[in-house]
């Protein structure tokens, strides 16, 4: 008789206390999606050995330059660092700057986290020349960009001007960084995108750009070690911790390694 | 059912089974002729042109006599094994260029070329795998940081495997598991009564993924699908051989671990000779060998680094891998709710105790569903992708042989 009643109930009975422990939990786990990394390979780690030259696996590369310019990407090594070389050869021959980029395009669960996420790079340059002018023939300037199809906002490292260029659907920032050694600076996009008043997209590159004007004939390099990803809430609640012990938050975060 | 009316309900069952071949071999061959482009590789013109001529015997077949369709019933086999056959070759080697599709294999070949070298998989950086086997960067597994995977995160006999074919020279892994997929086949056939031939293994080509866009995208998953296979047909009869065959499955890759509980609920309540001491002696008859098989093929890579070892293999329960699910999970994926990797776990854990409880009071019910429940469950974790449970479909088939045969049996004892 009791076997009967067990087996009579036991199927909905134990059925409704999965349903009643996952609404439990549900309830009590709320906030917990882990939103997927919206920069992919941050290290610069994955490399692809091909038949020319290797290759970033997961970073697309771009580049724009004359019959007579010459671009390469290289892993090294510098004080300990595993680095990303990008290389510009610039033959003064022709009228137009040498790029070269780092790319990742990104949307969905991605993008909604680069939004809400606070972005580092660790990279080392050479002296920029653009202080007066970002555009002059001597400039050798290493950017952190971001285009959405419609708007581009571009953070350039000057050697000491700090300020920001504003243009319709363009904007210029430029981040004072020291050259020769190794820098760390910080983005927060979606404050960038409120500053401009402009409508989060659904898709946007990233580019880390090296570019070289057309007056700086010959070989030049720019470093880059890792970025660095922390979640705005965490961050403030570090800027937070940071200010209590009467540190500047930035000064905490370049020391961090 | 009388004899007659039985001879014209199998005789248009074949005849639908033919159709369906003969479409399905058609819509592949068409297939392989586009992406292989079949007007620049003659192999493909070649084998498309095989493919469409069997294919339309076979449809032809379909409504002659009786006497031709029945002595041809076995003809099935050849436009499926073809399409298969070719489909994986056109789509691995033409459309891919050779490539591996998935980390998966990319690891698991060069850690055997490792072990053909003497060197432990457990403990090297396997990245270099990915560039050897063109791997594309979105077959890659991320990790929430946005790093790799680059560990070998299976058992050691998810490579060991591929050891004799390294050493051979065979240069495509995608090879071996369609030398599995094909025994699968083969099982199912032989052991299928032959009125069911060969309508049992339409199922397996509802769709091309199971049999050919996987395997050729390489899934890897046929090669503890084998010994499973194998383990449904022994375990009633052969308990040691079945647990010698379960170790095999579980040395391969983890799925077959959640198998585990209801496999010694099987043993212990198909126990015709009731008493706990001859449950208890069944269960260890098929354990007792499954886990000195899984430890036999796995301490000599443990020895050296046993943590290493033991962390390798439950990296995906204990790594920190992004939320992928075409199960619920998708859900948070989406954006709909926001609940993390640790509410589908607790799920998992939950619908696990919920089906492994009812498997028990409901045995009688339920016996034979058995092998579709590890898919279940695994379609509730945070990482559920559609190969944790299409692959359990060959498995089913096993099981609808197991019962078809006992049920003709209970009906036999009956009249008798």
């Amino acid at each position: 008789m009791k076997v009967r009643h067990i087996r009579k109930y036991f199927a909905t009975v134990s059925v409704g206390i999965l349903i009643l422990v996952a609404a439990f939990a549900f309830a009590n786990l709320q906030g917990t999606y882990s939103v997927p990394p919206p920069i992919l390979d941050p290290n610069f780690k994955l490399w692809a050995d091909t038949s020319t030259a290797p290759q970033l696996m997961v970073w697309g590369n771009e580049s724009v330059k004359g019959p007579f310019d010459r671009v390469a990407i290289n892993e090294t090594v510098d004080k300990g660092r595993n680095a990303v070389e990008l290389g510009v050869f610039q033959s003064g021959e022709g009228s137009g700057w040498v790029y070269e980029a780092l790319t990742q395009t990104l949307d969905g669960g991605r993008l909604s986290a680069l939004f809400g996420a606070t972005l580092g790079l660790w990279f080392m340059k050479e002296p920029c020349h653009c202080d007066d002018d970002p555009f002059n023939r001597t400039a050798v300037t290493l950017a952190v960009e971001v285009n959405d199809g419609i708007h581009t906002l571009s953070i350039i490292f000057s050697d000491k001007y700090a300020g920001t260029l504003a243009l319709l659907n363009h904007r210029i920032e430029f981040k004072p960084a020291p050259s020769g050694t190794w820098a760390f600076e910080e983005f927060n996009f979606s404050k960038e995108y409120a500053m401009a008043h402009w409508l989060l997209p659904n898709t946007l590159t990233f580019r880390i750009i090296f570019g070289v004007a057309e007056g700086s004939v010959g070989w030049h390099y720019a470093y880059l070690d890792r970025i660095t990803i922390t979640s705005n809430s965490l961050h403030s609640s570090q800027a937070a911790i940071s200010n209590l012990i009467l540190l500047p938050a930035t000064l905490t975060s370049r020391n961090s390694n | 059912m009388s004899h007659f009316n039985r001879v014209r309900y199998e005789s248009f069952i074949l005849r639908l089974s033919f159709l369906f071949v003969g479409q399905f071999s058609l819509y592949e061959g068409f297939q392989d002729w586009n992406r292989g482009r079949a007007d620049i590789h003659p192999e493909v013109a070649v084998a498309t042109l095989l493919i469409y001529a069997v294919s339309l015997f076979i449809i032809a077949l379909s409504l002659m006599p009786d006497a031709t369709v029945f002595k041809l019933k076995d003809f099935a086999l050849v436009p499926l094994v073809l399409a298969t056959i070719t489909s994986v070759y056109v789509v691995a080697e033409i459309a891919y260029k050779g490539s591996y599709r998935t980390d998966v294999l990319a690891f698991s070949h060069y850690a055997a070329i490792l072990v053909t070298k003497g060197l432990n998989p457990y403990t090297q950086d396997l990245t270099p795998a990915l560039s050897m086997f063109a791997v594309q960067p979105s077959d890659l597994t991320p990790l929430s940081t946005g790093n790799y995977l680059a560990t070998f995160q299976y058992p050691a006999l998810h490579f060991l495997v591929f050891v004799p074919f390294v050493l051979l020279g065979l240069k495509d892994m995608r090879w071996v598991l369609l030398i599995f997929e094909l025994a699968i086949i083969a099982v199912l056939y032989v052991k299928c009564p032959a009125n069911l031939r060969p309508m049992l293994i339409l199922p397996l080509y509802a769709g091309s993924d199971l049999m050919i866009n996987f395997t050729a995208s390489s899934v890897s998953d046929m090669l503890w699908v084998l010994p499973l296979v194998l383990v449904a047909f022994t375990i009633d009869k052969k308990p040691i051989v079945s647990g010698v065959l379960y170790g095999i499955a579980c040395a391969v890759k983890q799925p077959p671990w959640l198998l585990a509980p209801f496999i010694i609920i099987y043993l212990v309540r198909t126990q015709h000779t009731k008493g706990a001491r001859n449950e208890l002696k069944r269960v260890a008859e098929f354990i007792g060998p499954a886990l000195a098989l899984f430890f036999f093929v796995n301490l000599p890579f443990a020895f050296g680094d046993a943590l290493g070892w033991l962390r390798d293999v439950v990296t995906p329960v204990t790594s920190d891998l992004v939320t992928l699910s075409q199960g619920p999970a998708v859900l948070s994926q989406v954006g709909l709710i926001d609940v993390g990797r640790a509410f589908y776990t607790i799920l998992t854990i939950g619908v696990l105790v919920v089906l492994v409880t009812n498997y028990y009071i409901y045995f009688d019910q339920l016996r034979y569903v058995v092998w579709i429940l590890p898919g279940i469950i695994l379609w509730f974790s945070y990482r559920a992708l559609t190969s944790y449970v299409i692959y359990w479909i060959p498995l089913m088939l096993v099981s609808l042989i197991l019962w078809y045969n006992s049920t003709n049996n209970h009906r036999r004892r009956r009249s008798t």
